[in-house]
């Protein structure tokens, strides 16, 4: 039973960071269009604020991490993708890929390729007893992140103004700009969500890793674009729910697969995804989503 | 309207055969005098990197027949490139090598050595056949998500062979290839994928594909089998790609399964976005200029000397440099230096011809 | 209130509206009729911001609206209703509704407006929880105008707005807006059907292949007249005109 438990949580809290990191994608996705490629170095770039900061007290290097993706985020879309805003989604997708590798450049040239280990939250790994079964502090600590960003990201969506004209250009940009719904406004803000995400994102996968390299941020990035595929793009909700099905089918390939084959998990992850965008190219879940259609 | 019932058939003239060969035609004498030049007058460095050029016109070409063809950017087209490179490495490295490096090799590769031009057509022909397995799934599905499919399919070999250290030294690299690409066997090659490109582009087949890149709903109401068309495409497209990736190999002497990763796929990209997605001069003159580019970047790096004066950028400038030219053409000119359009006869045609042209279109 | 003047809009090589002048006076219905391709639609959305403008201009009570964007378009004061309701199916009535405050400035004047509004349109009230996707064609169609209405515009800018709906709805709805005009809402409205934009009108313009080919009040043109606008006429040398 208690092995299960630890799996469990383990595919929780691994699920939440993919959860996470998709809606970051989703957020633009879905107002734009746009794949972002370059978001995983915004977990990246996070991850090294973090590393430069490392001894300094922990709500200082929070708050400058946050500020930092933030800032890059915005500028992101300011110098980068609102030149090109309407272009065709294979267009935007690759000036994305094209900011990631500068991105990652700009980090090789100042940090070089050696990953660097960092000294951040190492209390989290440390694990916690409850009624018998042992539970990693980090699981704990990241599943309740987790859940505070969903219900935040949920209530800002739902209830306040931007979130609502947010949502409204996420159905039908122009008409949301017919009706006086500032486009700038509306994506800035979808950006800079989008990089509190990423940083919250960076967080949990330094204290994970335990390390920072300039290629950190592509494999999670990855997993992001597959949860949002898996959920149907432009569609949130779907994009967390994909998430978390990652992270539990992940786990579950890890705790299920033979030895010799663990090491291609990720490989069968892949493979699992591509097969099942081909039976259903729209996403798993049902309903509306940006797209293609006749 | 007038004379809608006589169709007159025109005769071919020499004139004409030049006018619709004259975008291949050129770019290959284009590259032929490079190639030239450089084995002629060229230092090591010089003729080594025109190799390298060339090398990566077959790709990008294959890239590009692809790519402009269907309009879908496939963002894991280089998984081609590390089967071919990694197929022909089996195929012709020394057989103690192989027993002593890479055991899981199955006998009918660990056993034998086989010669190299037979080995670059099998590469190419190993990921043809890929191609036309993962093809039945990928090719039904809509851009986007068969941009984004590509790429977990790279993804996904990649992982494979990094893991599968039996069969490729997983991320360490592969030694010993024999290093028969020198520049005329890299120019024949990059000749035949654009005289290929170029006639598949011109053909019934490539007319189809375009035509579903512009307007799916039109082309499939013509009767156009988009899935197969598709397909077409993407197997011929695959088999030069493999081919670049086994001359790759081959010019370099040494592979690893990183070399067909990210970075290949950054370039590869910005070499055809570049050039233009949407001809094949685009894909030759973006390959050319980004080679130039990424060159004098290099040399820059290592620090030239102007007349006592050493000029020195930083390390990985030439990657930053080439992400920051990609980013501001697909700003300032997202259809790339060509646009749309192939090397056109500079020469024009005779003034007849044009008037009759012009009188044909006023009907 | 309105002048457009030498209107030409190009998509690419194609010239799709040529030369268009049109003037709209305060408190008038005016109607813009014509059949499909005539370039209407493409002068509405050229009107909102939406295309570019390849010459002439557009005024609005001596404000250029020209080479504007649609956000600061909708700030001066013309609201454009498009063809085809684009309700935000995923947001409540109320929530589509509350959209059009984030141009006004003034949260009670929003508030009086949205009362009336719902005045107006009575159901707005009832369904004012319920997701825009679950209404009906009509309902969808008075929810678009009532939030362009909304955004406190000086003129009213309306594509086809009885396209897809049952002509006992159509005859509600344009009911509604000769109540509107009324109260002094000022409109340009897309039609298709000339009966309708004769009946609702107070001055036509007949557009054909881009081209303003008739105007003037509705009482003075016949329908004769109209269908020969409408339709083009073969005149003695065999083309049309």
């Amino acid at each position: 039973m208690s092995p299960i438990i630890q799996h469990l949580f383990d595919a929780a809290s691994l699920g939440g960071i993919y959860a996470l990191a998709a809606l970051g994608i989703g957020l633009i996705f879905g107002i734009m269009g746009l794949i972002n490629f370059a978001h995983g170095d915004f977990f990246m770039i996070g991850a090294y604020v973090i590393f430069l900061m490392s001894g300094r007290p922990v709500l200082v290097v929070t708050a400058t991490t946050i500020v930092v993706v933030i800032l890059l985020a915005l500028a992101t879309d300011r110098f980068v993708f609102r030149p090109i805003r309407g272009a065709e989604g294979a267009i935007l997708l690759t000036a994305s890929f094209g900011l990631s590798y500068l991105l990652e450049n700009i980090v090789f040239m100042i940090f070089g390729g050696r990953p660097k280990a960092v000294d951040f939250g190492h209390g989290l790994v440390e694990s916690v007893t409850i009624g018998g079964v042992r539970i990693s502090q980090l699981d704990i600590f990241t599943i309740a992140m987790t859940a505070v960003l969903l219900i935040g990201l949920t209530l800002f969506l739902r209830k306040t103004r931007y979130g609502t004209e947010m949502r409204a250009a996420a159905s039908d940009f122009r008409m949301a700009r017919l009706l006086g719904i500032r486009a700038n406004r509306v994506v800035a803000t979808a950006f800079a969500l989008s990089g509190a995400l990423a940083a919250a994102v960076s967080f949990l996968l330094v204290v994970r890793a335990g390390a920072v390299s300039p290629h950190m941020g592509l494999m999670p990035v990855l997993f992001a674009f597959l949860a949002t595929i898996i959920g149907g793009m432009g569609n949130l909700p779907g994009a967390a729910l994909g998430g978390f099905i990652l992270g539990f089918v992940s786990v579950g390939l890890q705790v299920v697969l033979p030895p010799d084959l663990v090491q291609y998990r990720d490989a069968f992850l892949f493979a699992l995804v591509t097969i099942s965008l081909a039976l259903f190219p729209g996403g798993l879940m049902p309903g509306r989503q940006r797209g293609e259609r006749i | 309207m007038t004379s809608a019932s006589k169709i007159k058939t025109p005769r071919i003239s020499i004139q004409s055969l030049v006018g619709l060969t004259w975008p291949a035609v050129s770019l290959i004498v284009i590259l032929l005098i490079i190639s030239l030049v450089s084995s002629l007058f060229g230092t090591d460095v010089i003729q080594l990197a025109v190799i390298e050029m060339l090398v990566m016109v077959v790709v990008v070409v294959g890239l590009y027949m692809f790519i402009g063809n269907s309009g879908i950017v496939s963002f894991g087209h280089i998984v081609f490139m590390l089967l071919g490179a990694f197929c022909s490495a089996w195929l012709t490295l020394p057989v103690p090598f192989k027993h002593m490096n890479l055991p899981g090799l199955p006998p009918f590769l660990a056993e034998h050595q086989y010669n190299v031009f037979l080995a670059a057509i099998i590469s190419g022909g190993f990921a043809s056949v890929f191609a036309g397995v993962i093809g039945i799934v990928l090719m039904r599905l809509p851009g986007l998500a068969a941009s984004f499919a590509m790429f977990c399919v790279l993804a996904t070999v990649h992982i494979v062979y990094a893991n599968w250290d039996t069969v490729t030294l997983g991320l360490s690299s592969v030694v010993g290839l024999t290093t028969y690409v020198n520049v005329w066997v890299a120019f024949g090659w990059a000749a035949v994928a654009i005289a290929v490109a170029y006639t598949y582009q011109s053909s019934h087949f490539g007319l189809a594909l375009r035509a579903t890149r512009e307007d799916e709903v039109a082309a499939k109401a013509s009767a156009i089998n988009i899935v197969r068309q598709r397909m077409g495409a993407f197997v011929l497209s695959a088999f030069f790609v493999g081919v670049g990736g086994a001359l790759y190999g081959h010019h370099l002497g040494v592979i690893s399964v990183g070399t067909f990763w990210i970075e290949m796929t950054f370039i590869t990209l910005a070499m055809l976005i570049i050039g233009g997605m949407r001809s094949l001069s685009g894909a030759v003159i973006g390959t050319t200029m980004v080679s130039i580019f990424v060159e004098l970047l290099r040399e820059l790096e290592s620090g030239i000397n102007l007349g006592g004066i050493v000029l020195t950028i930083p390390t990985y400038s030439r990657e930053f440099g080439l992400a920051l030219l990609m980013i501001l053409i697909l700003i300032l000119r997202p259809k790339g230096m060509m646009g749309d359009k192939e090397l056109r006869w500079p020469f024009g045609i005779g003034l007849k011809r044009r008037l009759r042209i012009r009188g044909r279109e006023e009907e | 209130m309105l002048d457009v003047c030498d209107l030409s809009i190009d998509y690419g090589p194609l010239r799709a509206v040529r030369e268009v002048t049109i003037h709209v006076l305060a408190s008038e219905i005016v109607c813009l009729v014509g059949p499909n391709g005539a370039g209407k639609s493409t002068t509405t959305l050229a009107l909102a911001g939406v295309l570019p403008i390849t010459s002439g201009y557009v005024e609005l009570e001596g404000t250029r609206l020209s080479g504007l964007s649609p956000e600061e378009i909708v700030q001066r004061g013309l609201s454009l209703v498009p063809e085809g309701r684009h309700i935000f199916s995923d947001l409540t009535v109320r929530e589509n509704l509350s959209l059009a405050a984030g141009v006004r400035g003034d949260s009670k004047a929003f508030g009086r407006d949205l009362e009336h509004i719902c005045k107006v349109f009575p159901f707005l009230e009832e369904r004012r929880n319920q997701r825009g996707g679950t209404l009906s064609g009509g309902e969808q169609q008075q929810l678009a105008i009532a939030r362009a209405l909304l955004t406190s515009p000086r003129l009213l800018v309306m594509d086809e707005p009885a396209l897809g709906l049952a002509p006992v709805v159509v005859q509600q709805l344009y009911k509604v807006l000769l109540d509107l005009r009324r109260e002094g809402v000022t409109m340009l409205i897309v039609e298709q059907s000339m009966e309708r934009a004769m009946q609702v009108a107070d001055r036509l313009y007949v557009m054909r292949s881009g081209r303003v080919v008739l105007s003037g009040r509705s009482e003075e043109i016949s329908a004769s007249d109209m269908k020969r606008a409408y339709f083009g006429v073969k005149s003695e040398r065999g083309d049309i005109q």
